[in-house]
């Protein structure tokens, strides 16, 4: 009896993420500033990993929070918070890169001033100026597919556990680990003889 | 023992192999090279992937941080609005407001150098700050309002109306009811101190609306004029008449080294407006809002009031483009089937029909983007919509 009292308690003691988020939700601007300054440079590195430029992971940044507090009825608190803001943070990274590879950019002024101009605009990874082998690796990563670069991304630059990123992302264990056996093989293919570099 | 394959080894080096394993596998590496090289150059090749990334400084996220808190609570925009409601209480009861003292134009012109201007290097705050004073003179019915120290920056012009106020007064009415002509019905709910009295409860509509001047810093002036809400309480009948308000906020001073972001697909009900000689953006928002005041009567008798609004709000801002520096563009954004996304549509709404159909048509699988100062062409009626089409 004792036991099942203290587990409702225990139940209905609130995350103190959750708490905040409610807070924020609420204009109170103390929490989601704590909030925010909590997650937000976890965030935007995931971002940034995930896609090919700083413009794009400030973008999806600002669209993981608001997301977050928009959709905050659907969220369900037995996740952990930060699982849920990577897992709305890889998916709108993933549907921005899906987006682009579609998408052509045309400016108004040039299409209509001239017509049928069209401007089509590559987007070039960046380049680790100096750093070669490095920007292989950048590289290498950038090649991944989406799916194989959220799972790689949450592990090697976030460091989560493989359980950790079966909740960020939605997936089950197993397909963790084969993503990531996946991704990591690309990679040292991508890398070909300058693997040897490395040992 | 043979050479455990890739994925044994990655499992050893991410800590997750199982813990059965881990021992076999660990004395495995000792007399194999080629197992200890790989997973060392993986190791190494991960580190310096992950140690090469620069986060960048703090500003930009402090920026967004504001950014975003102000997009959530978009409804927080108006709070400026709370005051004008208490003034339509006023008017219920039978107050007439009465501001004054407007300034001069050398003296705007000084007071905008010294005003409260908040921005970060990347958005402009537009921000308003007011504090308005209620003071009842000996009759009880003259109210004078002072708000001085407005921090907009920005030019925007906007209408105000409030409709559908529900109003619940609880304590004995007032006595000094004033009854107007024309006045749509709004009945009340009173009851007399010792609890006795009867309870009547009902619903009105309420649209007033007043002039309102806001100088970028120092002193704010405003003015209600039109047709003075008089109504007050006689007996338990109130009777109100329609009112106007209409809010005028200019700048005056240029913003210098400012980057303004419109963030056009966030703006959940918008139009635009280029009926200036500057462009602008009009935003609609429809804004509940809730107002409760309790108030001291002549005879030491609390009066307790909460009425909730329903507002709808024009609003147009406009923006020197020279004076701010700013570049401001629109995206449209079109699948592979021409259709357009949900901010697009509702752009798209607003352009005439000529040019709705020509850009969904053309520019399928793409995102167009419109500076600011080009958004005329699609508005002006009789504008050129190209004869030829192509994909």
């Amino acid at each position: 009896m004792l036991l099942s009292v203290l587990l409702v308690m225990a139940g209905k003691e609130e995350n103190p993420d959750i708490q905040l988020l409610r807070k924020a939700k609420n204009g109170d601007r103390d929490a989601f500033g704590e909030l925010f300054r909590k997650y937000e440079k976890r965030v935007f590195r995931v971002a940034r990993r995930m896609c090919g430029s700083d413009d794009e992971a400030w973008d999806i940044t600002q669209d993981a929070f608001i997301r977050a507090m928009q959709a905050m009825d659907r969220y369900d608190t037995q996740y952990r918070f930060f699982t849920w803001i990577y897992r709305i943070t890889t998916n709108l990274a993933i549907n921005y890169a899906k987006k682009k590879m579609r998408r052509r950019e045309v400016h108004f002024e040039e299409a209509y001033s001239a017509e049928g101009q069209q401007v089509i605009e590559d987007n070039v990874a960046d380049r680790a100026a100096g750093e070669q082998l490095l920007g292989e690796v950048s590289r290498a990563v950038d090649k991944l597919t989406p799916a194989l670069k959220a799972v790689f991304v949450l592990r090697v630059d976030q460091q989560l556990s493989y359980s950790e990123i079966a909740e960020s992302l939605d997936i089950a264990m197993g397909t963790v680990m084969s993503r990531l056996n996946r991704a990591r093989l690309k990679i040292r293919e991508e890398l070909g003889s300058m693997l040897g570099e490395w040992e | 023992m043979n050479c455990p394959d890739f994925d044994t080894l990655m499992r050893l080096l991410d800590g997750e192999l199982e813990e059965e394993k881990v021992k076999e596998v660990s004395e495995h590496l000792i007399s194999c090279s080629r197992c200890r090289n790989l997973i060392d150059s993986q190791r190494n090749l991960e580190g310096s992937w992950r140690d090469s990334f620069v986060t960048p400084d703090s500003g930009k996220f402090r920026s967004m941080e504001w950014r975003i808190f102000n997009r959530i609570n978009r409804r927080s925009r108006w709070k400026t609005f709370v005051p004008a409601a208490a003034g339509i209480i006023a008017v219920l009861l039978g107050v007439k407001l009465i501001l004054d003292n407007k300034p001069s134009l050398d003296r705007v012109t000084d007071l905008s150098r010294r005003s409260r201007v908040e921005y970060t290097t990347d958005t402009v705050q537009l921000r308003e700050e007011r504090a308005e004073s209620l003071t009842s003179t000996d009759d009880g019915l003259d109210f004078e309002t002072t708000a001085p120290n407005a921090g907009v920056i920005a030019p925007a012009e906007g209408d105000v109306s409030v409709g559908d106020a529900t109003e619940e007064i609880i304590g004995e009415p007032l006595g000094y009811g004033v009854t107007t002509d024309g006045a749509p019905e709004l009945s009340q709910a009173a009851a007399d101190e010792e609890g006795s009295g009867e309870s009547l409860r009902g619903a009105g509509r309420l649209i007033q609306e007043t002039d309102r001047q806001v100088i970028a810093g120092g002193t704010v002036t405003e003015s209600v004029s039109g047709d003075r809400g008089s109504a007050g309480l006689s007996g338990y009948e109130v009777e109100c008449e329609e009112t106007e308000i209409t809010e005028e906020t200019m700048l005056l001073g240029a913003v210098e080294d400012i980057n303004l972001e419109v963030q056009v697909d966030e703006v959940s009900d918008i139009t635009l407006s280029l009926d200036a000689d500057t462009t602008g953006l009009a935003t609609v928002e429809t804004v509940p809002s809730v107002v409760s005041t309790s108030e001291e009567t002549q005879d030491n008798r609390t009066l307790n009031q909460s009425c909730e609004y329903h507002s709808r709000f024009n609003e147009t801002s406009y923006y020197d483009m020279d004076a701010l520096k700013v570049d401001i563009h629109i995206e449209l954004v079109f699948d592979a089937d021409g259709q357009p996304d949900s901010s697009t549509a509702l752009l798209l709404d607003s352009l005439f029909a000529g040019w709705s159909d020509y850009i969904s048509f053309v520019y399928r699988d793409t995102v167009l983007v419109i500076p600011l100062s080009d958004i005329r062409q699609l508005f002006m009626e009789g504008s050129t919509v190209p004869a030829e089409t192509t994909e």
